[in-house]
């Protein structure tokens, strides 16, 4: 590394080591500007802003891709020289620190030196060592310079809907590592003078199937970074660069501040524990690269810390290992799920910067799915591991709101779940996308309110359906229905948003084939708990059938399904034949469907709150008259009777055979602990805990406390030893852990 | 209508309603859209004394019908409806009754046999119950075999001394 005084990298050195000195960005005590005049500052700030957000909004018009022009996955965000983030648009927030990430690789890898940092330069990334999340998600970064000195970085991200994978869409599910996920850009010069360089053009042309969407949305967010630049300058103008330059800092260091504040003012110290266990079964999947063709559990142990101070600290020690599919993470992913749950949990209403990472830590095992050190391991879909984590976050800060008297903030997630369609579109050419209308996901339950039905995801607060139309003019498909499905929600006092349903008809193509998964809850998993009593979902499902008379159906004027539920049933009964048909809830990949096929699944729905007895019946009478329970449902679930004085009969009874059917826990254990002892668990469970085991002694320890015995029974993962070394020769981002072996 | 016919309620008026559930849905948008209070936490202790059955001082909620409370100078954890389940900091669940649904016949008892497809293999739903009323406090799904913990281990010490500014008024 160069450090001459005046590079950019002497300063970021600098910056990192006032913070570790002082604790404080920067090592500011005071923040003068703020102090001294707070509506010039304020001023100052709402330019930023509304410069940031206004340009946003033009973006959208410069793109082409449904995914930065109908459901808003993209962001836009100016940066310190340093590369900490000053001022963030609506939009992905996955990204504030993604972007920081991304300049601070640079820099520290030199590339002041080379390739060269210049005016007019423009650098792209979404490779996961140089800070990003995986490579859908796009970067295109510019420097600012005045006077021949970087005073900033304007910097945006879109989620691209091809990027160039084995199987077609986006985010690949299936490929085993970094080799089938698609186009790198590892953090390149992609452009001078203000534009992209035809080489690179070139490239994008020959390695996506719809380079249309990626090269366009490009444009945009140059154009974007472009119309900032421009802004600023006229920011400058009226502040003067000093004040610019200390202002920018304040903000940060500010930022900083009002996170810890927030914290000791809302929250209660302590330690949450919480697991996430997606289930990863593929040895059913026809077509799977050897290497990914296994079936197993991805344990995630979470503990957040919430610190005297006012820190938040979380903490994944006994996780399970990186594996050979794309649901790895890495710093980038976790550092892009972590500030999904700052910017939208606790720092909504306050300044979005980089001064709420500084309150912030994550110990992230080495070798671990949440820290995968090998150089080839893919995160194309960590959003499968990185959805049920950061969503069963949420349900932990929200058991802290309630202790501390503010259910009004409790809110939970969903799992995300996708078709990914592929093949030979209506337009005559190659095809890949994934279908965002999964960015309408219903939430979880609230601490005061049912989850919303049909809301936006955990990824994108912003996040809608987007029209079918538009849908079916992206892809080779009409859509047969939408429908929420009834008593599909997780139950509880407030429940869970709705779980809706979409069936789709292939048309205009006779080669397409489609990926159908869904984030940790697909292959008979189950997303997270719920909150205080609430319970999760019943499940998820998903279906296709290739070769169907449905095209007879169509010509012939009958009945059509409108729903998967409807489809299954009409499979099932015979009135649609197909050559070969699936519905249930194994992960997908289909064999090549063409015109008049079906394909469909199910979006699962929200985790509920509360003892599900205790339900307002007006609630529940209103679900009634929704379809969103059924009348069976609303007595099985929540004991309710049709009027007040027989539903509170219904559920002192119910409650009394709660009691009468249950045991003490005491008793449970007696009765269990010999199970535990002998290790009698299905193979797929006893390989989760080997495959724990093998990188920790925490769930052992935790385990051989619980069970109280001397030995843990899981000790062979079954897998071979095998070097899997990590990048060496440039600089990356790393976390704090302890150090691991380079062995998977 | 003036304020004078309808006065607004106070904060510790709003936070009883919040706490019994009787807040309309414009209220409770008003609330969040308000800064989080100073006074929110002791308005929400009192108004859960005016509600629990029981004279027990509370310290902290723990979730719904749970709490940490002062008893003979220790600090437990009692539910809504009485129950002592061991000390503060301890594994409060392992004092509960249960149920634990380990097969598809268990699971279909709350779910729809259509959508059922929570893999009993890989999953169990462990249902955690206050052992005099039998109102559900917590369920939890987990691999077989994983122990039970406890979702919350609150830091009463730093909370009370250091965020609060006062004494934990039981020896901890």
């Amino acid at each position: 590394m160069n450090s001459d005084d005046r590079s950019i990298l002497a300063q970021l050195l600098n910056s990192e080591s006032l913070f570790e000195q002082t604790g404080r960005y920067q090592g500011l005590e005071k923040l003068e500007l703020l102090e001294s005049d707070p509506l010039r500052f304020e001023a100052f700030h709402s330019r930023l802003m509304s410069t940031i957000i206004s340009t946003r909004e033009t973006m959208k018009y410069i793109a082409s891709s449904p995914a930065v022009r109908d459901f808003e996955e993209f962001v836009i965000g100016l940066y310190t020289p340093e590369g900490d983030a000053v001022a963030l648009s609506t939009g992905i927030m996955v990204h504030v620190h993604t972007l920081s990430e991304f300049i601070k690789f640079m820099i520290k890898n030199n590339y002041e030196q080379d390739p060269g940092i210049r005016p007019g330069d423009i650098f792209e990334n979404n490779e996961v060592w140089a800070g990003g999340v995986h490579t859908p998600d796009v970067m295109t970064v510019i420097p600012v310079f005045q006077d021949g000195e970087l005073i900033a970085w304007i910097g945006a991200v879109s989620h691209e809907l091809e990027a160039g994978t084995y199987e077609g869409p986006g985010m690949s599910v299936l490929t085993p590592d970094r080799y089938g996920e698609g186009l790198h850009i590892s953090a390149e010069k992609v452009g001078e003078d203000d534009h992209f360089r035809r080489d690179y053009l070139i490239r994008l042309q020959m390695n996506l199937r719809n380079s249309g969407w990626w090269i366009l949305d490009d444009k945009a967010k140059l154009a974007g970074c472009l119309m900032v630049r421009e802004a600023l300058r006229g920011i400058i103008d009226t502040y003067g660069l000093d004040f610019y330059r200390s202002a920018t800092k304040e903000l940060i260091e500010e930022g900083r501040r009002n996170f810890l504040k927030r914290v000791r003012s809302t929250m209660v110290p302590g330690v949450y524990r919480g697991i996430t266990m997606p289930v990863h079964l593929r040895t059913h999947v026809p077509y799977v690269h050897p290497l990914a063709k296994n079936d197993f559990i991805d344990l995630v142990c979470q503990e957040m810390t919430v610190t005297g101070e006012g820190k938040i600290e979380l903490d994944y020690e006994g996780s399970t290992g990186w594996s050979f599919h794309p649901f790895n993470c890495a710093p980038g992913p976790m550092n892009g799920g972590f500030w999904i749950t700052l910017t939208q949990l606790l720092a909504y209403d306050g300044r979005v910067n980089d001064g709420a990472y500084l309150g912030v830590k994550q110990y992230l095992p080495e070798g671990s799915i949440v820290n995968a050190t090998y150089k080839g391991a893919a995160t194309s879909l960590a959003w499968w591991t990185l959805i049920p984590v950061f969503a069963n976050i949420w349900r932990l800060m929200g058991i802290s709101w309630y202790a501390r008297g503010f259910p009004e903030e409790i809110i939970m997630s969903t799992p995300t779940c996708m078709v990914g369609v592929a093949g030979f579109d209506q337009f005559g050419g190659p095809t890949g996308y994934q279908n965002f209308e999964m960015a309408g996901e219903s939430f979880g339950a609230r601490g005061v309110a049912d989850g919303m039905d049909c809301g936006s995801p955990i990824w994108n607060s912003e996040g809608i359906q987007g029209d079918a139309e538009t849908w079916e003019m992206t892809g080779p498909n009409a859509y047969l229905g939408r429908s929420f499905v009834a008593d599909h929600h997780g139950y509880g006092r407030f429940r869970g948003g709705a779980a809706w349903q979409s069936l789709w008809m292939v048309r205009g193509s006779n080669l397409v084939n489609v990926t159908l998964s869904a984030s940790g809850c697909m292959n008979g998993g189950v997303f997270h708990k719920g909150l205080f009593g609430g319970y999760p979902p019943a499940g998820w499902k998903c279906l296709w059938a290739a070769g169907t008379n449905v095209g007879e159906l169509v010509a012939s004027g009958a009945k059509l399904p409108s729903s998967l539920d409807e489809a299954e049933e009409m499979l099932s009964d015979g009135r649609i034949t197909a050559r070969e048909w699936y519905c249930g809830p194994l992960n997908q990949w289909s064999p090549n469907l063409s015109e008049n096929d079906l394909f469909g699944l199910v979006y699962y729905g929200g985790v509920g709150y509360g003892d599900p007895l205790a339900r307002d019946p007006r609630l529940i009478e209103a679900d009634l008259a929704n379809g969103l329970v059924t009348v069976e449902g609303s007595r099985a679930v929540y004991g309710y009777a049709g009027d007040l004085e027989a539903t509170t009969a219904e559920r002192d009874e119910r409650r009394a055979e709660r009691l009468a059917h249950s045991v003490t826990a005491q008793e449970w254990w007696d009765s269990e602990r010999e199970r535990a002892r002998a290790g009698q668990v299905s193979d797929v469970v006893a390989h989760m805990y080997a495959r724990s085991a093998k990188l920790s002694d925490s769930i052992v320890e935790k385990y051989k406390a619980f069970w109280q015995l001397e030995e843990f029974p899981y000790t062979d993962t079954g897998e071979p030893d095998f070097a899997a070394p990590a990048p060496t020769g440039f600089y990356f981002p790393v976390s704090s852990s302890r150090p691991r072996p380079q062995t998977a | 209508m003036s304020d004078t016919q309808h006065p607004r309620p106070s904060s510790a008026e709003t936070v009883q309603a919040l706490v019994r559930n009787e807040l309309s849905w414009e209220e409770l948008r008003a609330l969040m859209r308000s800064p989080k209070s100073e006074t929110r936490f002791d308005e929400t202790i009192a108004a859960w004394q005016s509600v629990v059955p029981w004279e027990e001082q509370i310290l902290l909620p723990l979730g719904e019908n749970l709490f940490i409370v002062a008893k003979e100078g220790k600090a437990i954890v009692k539910t809504m409806a009485g129950a002592e389940l061991g000390p503060w900091n301890g594994n409060w669940k392992m004092r509960c009754r249960m149920i634990v649904r380990r097969t598809r016949e268990d699971l279909l008892e709350i779910y729809p046999s259509k959508d059922m497809t929570i893999d009993p293999d890989l999953v169990e739903i462990r249902e955690f119950l206050c052992p005099l009323s039998g109102t559900l406090l917590d369920t939890d799904c987990v691999p077989p075999g994983y122990p039970v913990e406890v979702d919350f281990t609150p830091d009463l010490p730093t909370f009370y001394r250091e965020w609060l500014g006062r004494e934990v008024p039981v020896a901890l």
